[in-house]
């Protein structure tokens, strides 16, 4: 049966620049990133340590396969992880939306169906471009906090990521062969060496991506990777300077944490839940406030109390899993000296908990690894000043490599429990 | 038997075992995610297969329609529109929430500050692309000269443009 007028038709196509080497090259570039974007996202649930006390956001039951300890070196490692995570996921979104571009005559191909395993392929095919395109899309809008869906985006974005990885796997081991084919055939490098006037459309096959009458070019291969990494480039530019801070962050024009969140002093840095938000105001962290202490014995300590304690200083980065991060110069009491002041001993993971009185993430599990860190603190002051409220007054933790929510705000209570 | 399934299945017998395991998977995965304490009915399978329906059928076409219009250019501008034109709008395609600002109270109770100033930025960025672009254009042309300004010779091997759907 012949196809319908339109893009069922081969010759509806005509860019004289899509063919396999495109398809290929676009491919090979995009994978890296996906890999890396995907990678880091298990590697963040894992950061959460869902094993411990309540941590776990994505619900209990079936397999954890990425489920491993988590270190507290280097400090930078979760800023390192959520910078990638999601800058990188931002500046592989035009590379995937040409990828798509270039195997759209596959889209219409006609007839539909041809056989079994062409409509099972073209089902998974569904799967890996909605899965990447859900992936890509909720990601970004829960970074700029833009929710218009009915579901819990922590637990969509971790099982969206499962569709993702075993549709592209498959998608990747099926196109093996042609893309071996496209860079032993073409050569990975002489489509590249064309300019406009050298570009020359790809050999036409039936069924394949070549069109069967290519229009003239307007632009060379390489003009449109260059095109695509311009685009890639632009977005780069605007965004990663909330996750690496300094000076770059006024170059971040359009990240929701870089140059509009620019502050200044001691306390001028980003938050990521204000205490008004919390529902905590100045009376309940006044002179009456106490750190409950619980190990093998029970303690409540006043700010003076701690602050007449050995003070340490470290310079920690907040990192936060929506990909922006700053590092600060914080100081206060370290952890493991509050535990040999309760008579811990043995292995413990430490619970603790914010004077917030709702919200998954106003209590914490940190494992041995994290509270017995001689860098974390139960912090009372910043850069030199106390903290503001809504950096966490009277008492935060802060804790190297873990994620920002983790490092509780308005402590109420530390407890070590055995393990 | 082999050769049979092969011939009926249309692929081999690892094609189908691998693809039947990747969607029993992926099916597993939306069915956690479909309990109710975490989403209101179908909710999140229709924001699964809705973005590949849209960009497949809206926003690539749209694209498309949007290049031919700027192929209607006399051809020495084309590529001095494009450029500035996909790097501004891949901008607002990743970051229209805020330049719109689709969610001010969010980022007030994150951040104690209401959404400013990304609209103004991403236009300023956006004019100085397209100026930077201009400048471009015309130290090239200028370094040409009037001689190379002329149309260049059809490359061989294509045909001539005409009314072409799709020409990038």
């Amino acid at each position: 049966m012949k196809a319908p007028p339109g893009p069922a038709r081969e010759t509806f196509w005509r860019s004289p620049l899509r063919g396999p080497w495109l398809t290929t090259a676009l491919g090979s570039l995009l994978l890296p990133l996906v890999l890396v974007v995907a990678a880091t996202g298990f590697v963040s649930n894992a950061a959460y340590q869902p094993a411990l006390g309540h941590n776990a956001l994505i619900p209990p039951g079936g397999p954890r396969p990425f489920g491993f300890g988590w270190p507290s070196s280097p400090s930078w490692l979760y800023a390192l992880n959520q910078g990638l995570h999601v800058t990188v996921g931002i500046v592989a979104v035009p590379l995937l939306l040409a990828k798509l571009w270039s195997v759209a005559p596959r889209l219409f191909a006609w007839p539909p169906l041809r056989s079994p395993a062409h409509a099972i392929e073209r089902l998974s095919i569904l799967a890996l471009v909605g899965s990447a395109i859900f992936e890509l899309g909720t990601g970004i809008l829960n970074v700029q906090l833009y929710y218009p869906w009915h579901f819990n985006f922590v637990v969509a974005h971790y099982f969206g990521a499962w569709v993702f990885v075993v549709a592209l796997t498959v998608h990747v081991a099926v196109k093996l062969p042609t893309i071996r084919r496209a860079w032993r055939e073409r050569g990975a490098l002489a489509r590249l060496r064309a300019g406009l006037d050298d570009t020359r459309p790809e050999p036409y096959e039936p069924g394949g991506l070549a069109p069967p009458r290519p229009a003239a070019p307007t632009i060379s291969r390489r003009g449109l990777l260059a095109l695509v990494g311009s685009a890639s480039g632009g977005l780069l530019i605007v965004t990663a300077g909330q996750s690496i801070g300094g000076p770059l962050r006024r170059l971040a024009l359009l990240a929701p944490r870089g140059q509009s969140i620019v502050g200044t002093g001691p306390n001028g840095f980003p938050v990521n839940k204000t205490a008004a938000t919390a529902g905590i105001g100045h009376g309940d962290v006044g002179p009456a406030w106490r750190l409950g202490v619980a190990g093998r014995d029970r303690l409540a300590l006043s700010r003076e109390e701690l602050l007449a304690m050995e003070q340490h200083e470290e310079d920690l980065p907040i990192a936060c899993v929506e990909g922006w991060s700053t590092t600060q110069r914080w100081s206060g009491v370290r952890l493991r000296d509050l535990a040999a002041r309760a008579g811990v001993t043995g292995q413990t993971v430490l619970r603790v908990e914010s004077l917030q009185a709702r919200g998954v993430l106003r209590r914490a599990t940190l494992g041995p690894d994290q509270h017995g860190d001689a860098r974390a603190l139960l912090a009372l002051r910043v850069n030199g000043a106390d903290l503001s409220l809504d950096h966490g007054y009277p008492a935060r933790v802060i804790v190297p490599a873990l994620p920002g929510v983790h490092c509780t705000k308005w402590v109420a209570s530390l407890t070590w429990e055995a393990a | 038997m082999i050769a049979a399934l092969r011939r009926r299945y249309g692929a081999s017998p690892w094609h189908l075992i691998a693809h039947a395991a990747a969607i029993a998977i992926a099916v597993y995965a939306v069915s956690r995610v479909l309990h109710p304490r975490y989403s209101r009915g179908l909710n999140v399978v229709v924001w699964l297969l809705a973005g590949a329906v849209l960009h497949d059928f809206v926003f690539a076409p749209a694209l498309a329609v949007a290049d031919r219009l700027v192929r209607a250019l006399p051809a020495r501008f084309v590529n001095y529109v494009r450029f500035p034109a996909v790097v501004s709008g891949a901008m607002l395609l990743v970051y229209w929430p805020l330049i719109f600002v689709r969610a001010d109270g969010n980022y007030v109770r994150a951040t104690g500050r209401h959404v400013e100033g990304f609209a103004t930025r991403w236009l300023s960025i956006t004019a100085g692309l397209f100026l930077a672009s201009a400048l471009v254009y015309a130290a090239r042309a200028a370094g040409r000269g009037p001689a190379a300004r002329r149309p260049r010779a059809r490359p061989a091997g294509t045909r001539p443009g005409g009314p072409g759907h799709d020409r990038r």
